[in-house]
């Protein structure tokens, strides 16, 4: 039975009067498994990027809240979300990332699945040399798949199956990146890296998307993009996250650059935006490069950030890829002590979600209110359902 | 059969899923008995399924003509 919490109410006070979510959305356990149905099950959340798969054939698995899921690319290209769980005994059919040569075949009793999740061979289910057996109908028993969509190279999954479209859910970011709606170009095994940062996934978010500790925490930016240079970006119940109006970019020793996306308005010369599309992934855009970080929880002190820059050409040079990934690289990394930092300091018995600044804190507090709402939501069902 | 039984298992061993494939074929073929036949080329097929061998086809058309295997 879902805990109601009377705090959740502050936090959806205005944030003059709003304090943020209480210490135990980011130290206990059945709280963490209780948001996990709350902001994670109904709705769309990050699991991957395409990019992850890059081949037909390729699968990759993944466990994502607990759940074994298993990422593949089908023979005839489409990327594509499953259980990682025969229909048969629930045996984990792939244990690590590989191509699928033909069809994956479980390693307990060898019933046989296609790329596309098609159940195609059943060996002696009717008794030995018998592969038909009545009850047992093929067509009802492929593997359990999940539903995707794909933006931004993100895999968004929705795991109850409930949510409307993720087009109409996110119609409203959708719209306004409309410009870099066009084909991204994952710079490859130079350009991702993954982050185990012991912290609740939401303080990522919350650091992510507010542009208040930049000149603190990241003093390297101080130089070209101070902190007025900023603007918040706010869509309650959506996102939010921060702008910056003098994005410079990146230019190496030899003078070269990454070339632009193609035909993007004025705006994008200095312009960038960093947005967090809740509940998980955290999402940049540059006139020559974009990034996603998918937060994949790993109980509620622990996170791992699987970060992938893109860029607008195929053939975008690997040292200047190299060095656009060790400069964010860098950035992120300033953030871990921070995020850590907050998540020690949720164990202070009396810390009382603490309070936000009305001028800098708006699209953390934002998020704040989300998580609050749907948690209102998840306990308001979960006691109706009592 | 002995002998196929060696090579069987060491191409289980190497997990050879095109040698397996032609191993249980082979079983197949010397098999005495159509469950005994169908048993083999069962694993045959399995193993073809999962190597993506072209084989595999050929293979499941003599499962259903066997009746071991649903005609699609």
């Amino acid at each position: 039975m879902p805990t109601t919490d009377t705090s959740l109410m502050n936090v959806r006070q205005s944030i003059e009067h709003a304090n943020g979510l209480p210490n135990a959305h980011y130290i206990d356990p059945s709280l963490h498994s209780e948001e996990n149905q709350a902001l994670f099950m109904d709705g769309w959340c990050g699991l991957a990027v395409a990019a992850d798969v890059p081949e037909p054939g390729d699968a990759q698995p993944i466990t994502f809240l607990g759940m074994p899921l298993l990422l593949l690319r089908g023979k005839e290209g489409t990327v594509r979300v499953f259980q990682n769980t025969c229909r048969h005994r629930g045996m984990i059919l792939v244990e690590e990332p590989r191509k699928i040569e033909g069809a994956i075949r479980c390693p307990y009793h060898s019933w046989c699945y296609s790329t596309q999740g098609k159940l195609v061979s059943t060996p002696h289910v009717g008794g030995p040399g018998q592969n038909q057996a009545e009850g047992i109908d093929r067509d009802t028993l492929g593997l359990v798949e999940i539903r995707s969509h794909i933006w931004m190279d993100v895999v968004w999954i929705n795991i109850s199956g409930t949510a409307a479209p993720f087009e109409e859910v996110n119609a409203n970011l959708i719209a306004r990146w409309s410009e870099f709606n066009k084909p991204l170009y994952h710079g490859g095994a130079d350009s991702q890296f993954q982050l185990e940062v012991n912290c609740n996934w939401k303080l990522a978010v919350e650091n992510y998307c507010e542009s208040y500790h930049l000149p603190w925490v990241h003093p390297g930016l101080n130089s070209y993009s101070r902190l007025e240079d900023h603007y918040h970006i706010e869509e309650p119940g959506q996102y939010s996250g921060q702008g910056t109006l003098v994005y410079r970019q990146l230019k190496n020793e030899k003078g070269e650059q990454f070339q632009d996306f193609d035909k993007l308005s004025d705006k994008w010369d200095t312009a960038a935006e960093y947005i967090a599309l809740y509940p998980n992934v955290l999402l940049g855009v540059h006139r020559d490069h974009a990034f996603a970080i998918v937060l994949v929880p790993q109980g509620p002190e622990r996170t791992i950030e699987n970060i992938h820059l893109y860029y607008a050409q195929p053939d975008s040079s690997p040292e200047l890829r190299a060095e656009n990934t060790a400069l964010w690289k860098t950035v992120f990394k300033e953030d871990i002590f921070v995020v850590e930092g907050m998540q020690r300091g949720r164990h202070a018995p009396m810390f009382d979600g603490g309070r936000f600044s009305p001028a800098m804190d708006g699209p953390t507090h934002m998020f704040h209110d989300w998580v609050a709402a749907r948690m209102q939501t998840y306990c308001g069902q979960a006691q109706a359902a009592e | 059969m002995s002998d196929l039984n060696t090579q069987l298992l060491e191409a289980h061993q190497r997990g050879d899923g095109a040698e397996l494939s032609s191993l249980y074929v082979d079983a197949a073929h010397a098999a005495l008995e159509a469950r005994a036949k169908c048993f083999y080329l069962t694993h045959a097929y399995v193993f073809a399924l999962e190597a993506g061998l072209s084989a595999a086809e050929e293979i499941r058309k003599q499962l259903v003509a066997l009746g071991a295997e649903p005609k699609i």
